[in-house]
């Protein structure tokens, strides 16, 4: 009898393991997935716990720029913004996969990738329009390739 | 800080733009707590102003070693993504214990006879023995603590040109770390220079100088905890 309980227990205990492992791993699957979808561009802002001022504005910006320079693109679900935090287990694997150990502003179009964090931390502060303007060139240089 | 970007925006120079890289780390409000701390420390021998001058060259000199060593080791092949996600990472959150343990040793509360870090009551003799130690120290601990915003203009930007020049290019980091250094100096001569007028007018340096200690050590403790709540809560 006592051995049918220990086996009972240990059967219960691995269903709650599976149920608490499989939501973040189908969250990087699905992100894998998305990423990999080379008709879609997808902005990924990656950064730690601590913030600075500067960070944040960095994320605000890209995010309003994007939505205001290419609302239908959004809408339809052809171009993304996504807030990372690299200190979050779940987006580690994506992050590895984008070579990403920082800090950093992507933008992603199937295996094409662009780094804006260094135009990021030089603009968005002090020349939001010029931010702007680059956002502008990059995005639209993916859409025409 | 306009101004900078406008003039890093147009400079061809590579060590124009390692000034004006070092010039906008110095003066962005991401490192400014670490800045207050180092001016405290650097104007804490307020009776000679000399002195505070040299010990912000030291001071200088510690962050110049920190910011060539690294740059030197991404040269020689280390990972420069890992490694400055590696500083991002765990540079704020070292900084903030460490900042309280430096102000427990200035205060005397913790009593270990380490070289160059002497408390409030550190004899002179100990002082001339160990010279600047504790300066060059602070500079090198302190340009490890890099923030997000310092961290690019390191990592993103000045590692990169300086990889670019190879090892020649290594002269690169000290400018940057020149520039970083000077709006502390500046600052910390400044305030020995009105404290130590004070103090001469009523003849009372010594009472001076040991309050201005007290007040620092205080300081370090301030920052310390600001960092640790800005990092773990």
């Amino acid at each position: 009898m006592k051995s049918y309980k220990t086996i009972f227990s240990v059967i219960l205990l691995a269903i709650c393991f599976s149920c608490t492992s499989q939501p973040s791993a189908q969250t990087v699957k699905h992100e894998g997935e998305k990423a990999a979808n080379s008709d879609k561009i997808e902005v990924y802002y990656f950064h730690f716990t601590a913030r600075c001022v500067t960070c944040l504005t960095i994320e605000a910006k890209a995010k309003e720029y994007l939505e205001a320079l290419y609302p239908n693109l959004v809408k339809n679900g052809l171009l993304s913004f996504q807030s990372l935090n690299l200190e979050d287990d779940a987006v580690k694997p994506l992050a590895k996969r984008l070579g990403v150990s920082g800090q950093c502003l992507l933008i992603v179009k199937g295996d094409q990738k662009i780094d804006l964090t260094n135009e990021g931390f030089l603009y968005a502060m002090v020349k939001p329009d010029k931010f702007k303007e680059i956002i502008n060139e990059k995005v639209d240089g993916l859409l025409i390739r | 800080m306009e101004f900078l970007t406008n003039l890093l925006d147009n400079s061809t120079l590579p060590w124009l733009t390692a000034f004006i890289l070092g010039l906008m780390t110095a003066i962005s409000p991401c490192p400014l707590a670490t800045n207050i701390t180092a001016v405290g420390f650097i104007s804490r021998d307020i009776e000679n102003r000399n002195r505070v001058f040299l010990n912000g060259l030291f001071y200088t000199l510690g962050r110049a070693i920190t910011y060539t060593v690294i740059a030197l080791i991404i040269l020689l092949g280390a990972d420069q993504l890992k490694f400055s996600g590696f500083f991002q990472r765990y540079g704020e959150k070292i900084i903030g214990p460490l900042l309280i343990i430096i102000g427990l040793f200035m205060l005397d509360i913790i009593k270990i006879n380490l070289p160059g870090i002497g408390g409030l009551t550190s004899k002179m003799e100990n002082k001339k023995k160990w010279g600047y130690l504790d300066a060059i120290l602070l500079g090198l601990v302190f340009a490890l603590a890099f923030c997000p915003y310092s961290g690019v203009l390191y990592f993103g930007m000045l590692v990169p040109l300086t990889i670019a020049s190879s090892a020649s290019g290594l002269y690169l980091p000290v400018i940057f770390a020149l520039a970083t250094g000077i709006p502390v100096i500046v600052f910390a001569w400044i305030i020995a220079y009105t404290v130590s007028g004070i103090g001469t007018a009523y003849s009372k340096i010594k009472t001076f100088e040991l309050w201005f200690r007290k007040i620092i050590s205080v300081l370090f403790i301030i920052v310390g905890i600001y960092y640790i709540i800005r990092v773990y809560f």
